[in-house]
């Protein structure tokens, strides 16, 4: 790791869209090397939050970020017509210098000569990945950058980060709840209602994650017998489902618990929620995204 | 918290930007309808003339330009505003304003594209009808037909420059569309009839009728243009003609072409300056 001096610094951040107050009071500091999450539920800020960083959007309070920034949004469009190789291109000349996220495994990129309308969604997030690393930014924003990617895609890009952070960058991601996010990163910021309601290190972030684990109701399998298991804090139907809430320390006992009275996986799904109060939106009836079973 | 400076990268920006609008619908569509009706005007205007048993530019060149006010202004603000709000929608701008390129560099970038695929599609247009003028009218007109290209070139420049300020403006690229298409129906026929409109209810002052040829870039580039075809103005409306008389030829000419140049700077500085202060 180069050094551990500051690559970005938020004091009493403040924005407002009319009269939604998209981020209140925020303050943190991140060091060179830091890979930090922001995780929270749907609207808690966390885009607002990387734009203030990466000085694309207006706000109140006090940023001060490097200059050499690395900026992905969420859903970034790409200009259709333009072709996989012009936007590498373009970034490369202005990036200026060429840095570790420079070099991808093979097959990661696609053609170069094929247009982004034509490429599939997955294609596109790569392409903008490999286009926004390719320098050697201080500062890394990325908004839900793992969406649309495959497992071994994936690995690319988490070795394209962990390249970075070593050389001595600041990586933020954004996201709101990818299990695999959570897992690499090893400092979280929790976001609630524009606010900053938690700055920990990411294991004990994980280890107190609320889950809820759905499992299809069946004789025997009554909320009350459920909110028994071990791991179990709370059991309530849910139309055919009954949802087991537990924690993310928790939840290996609870599943160990599951599959020893006969329930097989594919009548288990597992939601992992934002660990925050409130953020528990799942509407009766509706069957979470599932993150494993 | 310091570092080097990246370089704002205009040459890299602005060639990425020509690449991707050269090769989009409204540049192929601007320079295809173009191309077809100068081909058309030009027949028409050498046949009426070869009636007469005459051979001038004139005609043709004055319906070439009444074309060239028309279709490669409205593709350029067209084509200038939904570039840049499409860019700015899709957080395209966001990526490249996060890597260093100033607000400047990004709309003087897109300015330029835009202002290649109009002036491309005025080339084309003029250079059928050139091909065809050539075989029939006398080289000094040629000349005048070469100013008229110049005066036509400026012009979808300064409306390229308008659509980018739109482009600026807008939220979103449907929006800018319709932003573009309605100030172009302003500057190519809406000011036009205020003018008629006020003039019969009341009586224009000259100050007005001088405002209302500098205040609409399409009507100071047709007044420039129309000098450069008969320095006596015998062509110009009322409003170019007051023009012509209370400043003489040269000072006209000049004030014309400042006034062109300035519908080009004063919308890219807007532009800029909103980009630079707004969230993309």
């Amino acid at each position: 790791m180069a050094d551990l001096a500051p690559r970005a610094r938020v004091v009493d951040l403040h924005k407002a869209y009319g009269q939604h107050r998209a981020l209140e009071g925020v303050n943190f500091e991140v060091r060179a090397g830091g890979l930090v999450g922001v995780v929270g539920p749907n609207a808690a800020g966390k885009s607002t939050l990387l734009a203030c960083l990466a000085g694309t959007a207006t706000y109140t309070g006090v940023v001060e970020r490097p200059v050499r920034i690395a900026f992905l949004p969420q859903r970034a469009q790409l200009p259709a017509a333009a072709t996989a190789g012009e936007v590498l291109d373009l970034f490369v000349a202005l990036h200026g210098t060429q840095g570790p996220g420079s070099a991808w495994p093979e097959g990661f990129l696609p053609p170069l000569e094929r247009r982004m309308g034509q490429l599939s969604g997955g294609q596109r997030q790569r392409l903008a990945l490999a286009a926004v690393l390719g320098g050697e930014p201080d500062l890394i924003l990325l908004d839900e950058p793992t969406a649309n990617l495959d497992p071994g895609s994936r690995e690319a890009f988490w070795a394209a980060i962990a390249a970075h952070c070593a050389r001595g960058a600041a990586v933020l991601i954004a996201s709101p709840v990818a299990l695999d996010v959570l897992a690499s990163v090893d400092r979280v910021l929790a976001l609630d209602a524009g606010r900053l309601v938690g700055d920990q290190p990411a294991a004990a972030y994980l280890a107190g994650l609320e889950m809820s684990v759905w499992v299809l109701a069946a004789p025997g399998r009554t909320p009350s017998e459920l909110a028994a298991l071990p791991g179990a804090v709370r059991a309530t139907p849910r139309g055919e489902w009954v949802v087991i809430e537990s924690t993310e320390a928790a939840s290996v006992g609870l599943l160990e618990a599951l599959r020893g009275m006969g329930v097989r996986s594919e009548e288990i799904r597992i939601s992992a929620q934002a660990a925050l109060a409130g953020a528990r939106a799942v509407s009766p009836g509706h069957v979470p995204r599932e993150a494993g079973s | 918290m310091t570092g080097r400076r990246p370089p704002s990268g205009l040459g890299a920006l602005a060639t990425f930007e020509a690449r991707v609008i050269l090769r989009g619908r409204g540049t192929l569509v601007g320079m295809a309808a173009y191309g077809v009706a100068s081909l058309m005007v030009t027949l028409l205007g050498l046949t009426s003339f070869a009636q007469l048993g005459l051979g001038a530019v004139g005609p043709a060149a004055v319906a070439l330009l009444n074309l060239a006010l028309l279709l490669p202004t409205v593709q350029a603000m067209t084509v200038g505003a939904m570039t840049l709000a499409g860019e700015r929608e899709g957080s395209f701008l966001t990526m490249l304003r996060a890597q260093g390129s100033s607000a400047r560099s990004l709309v003087t970038a897109s300015w330029l594209g835009v202002a290649l695929s109009a002036g491309l599609s005025t080339l084309v247009g003029f250079g059928v009808a050139g091909v065809l003028l050539a075989t029939t009218v006398p080289l000094a007109d040629l000349v005048a037909f070469g100013e008229l290209l110049v005066v036509s070139l400026l012009v979808a420049a300064a409306a390229a420059a308008i659509g980018t300020l739109i482009g600026a403006l807008a939220d979103n690229r449907l929006q800018a569309g319709l932003a573009a298409v309605a100030v172009w129906f302003v500057v190519a026929i809406g000011l036009d009839l205020l003018l008629l409109g006020l003039g019969a209810f009341a009586r224009v002052g000259e100050l007005a009728l001088i405002g209302a040829v500098l205040v609409n870039p399409l009507e100071t580039g047709r007044v420039l243009a129309l000098l450069a075809l008969d320095p006596q103005g015998g062509a110009l409306g009322p409003a170019g003609t007051y023009v012509l008389t209370h400043l003489g030829l040269l000072p006209a000419v000049g004030v014309l072409g400042a006034a062109l140049l300035a519908w080009i700077g004063v919308p890219l500085a807007l532009a800029a300056r909103i980009l630079a202060r707004r969230d993309l």
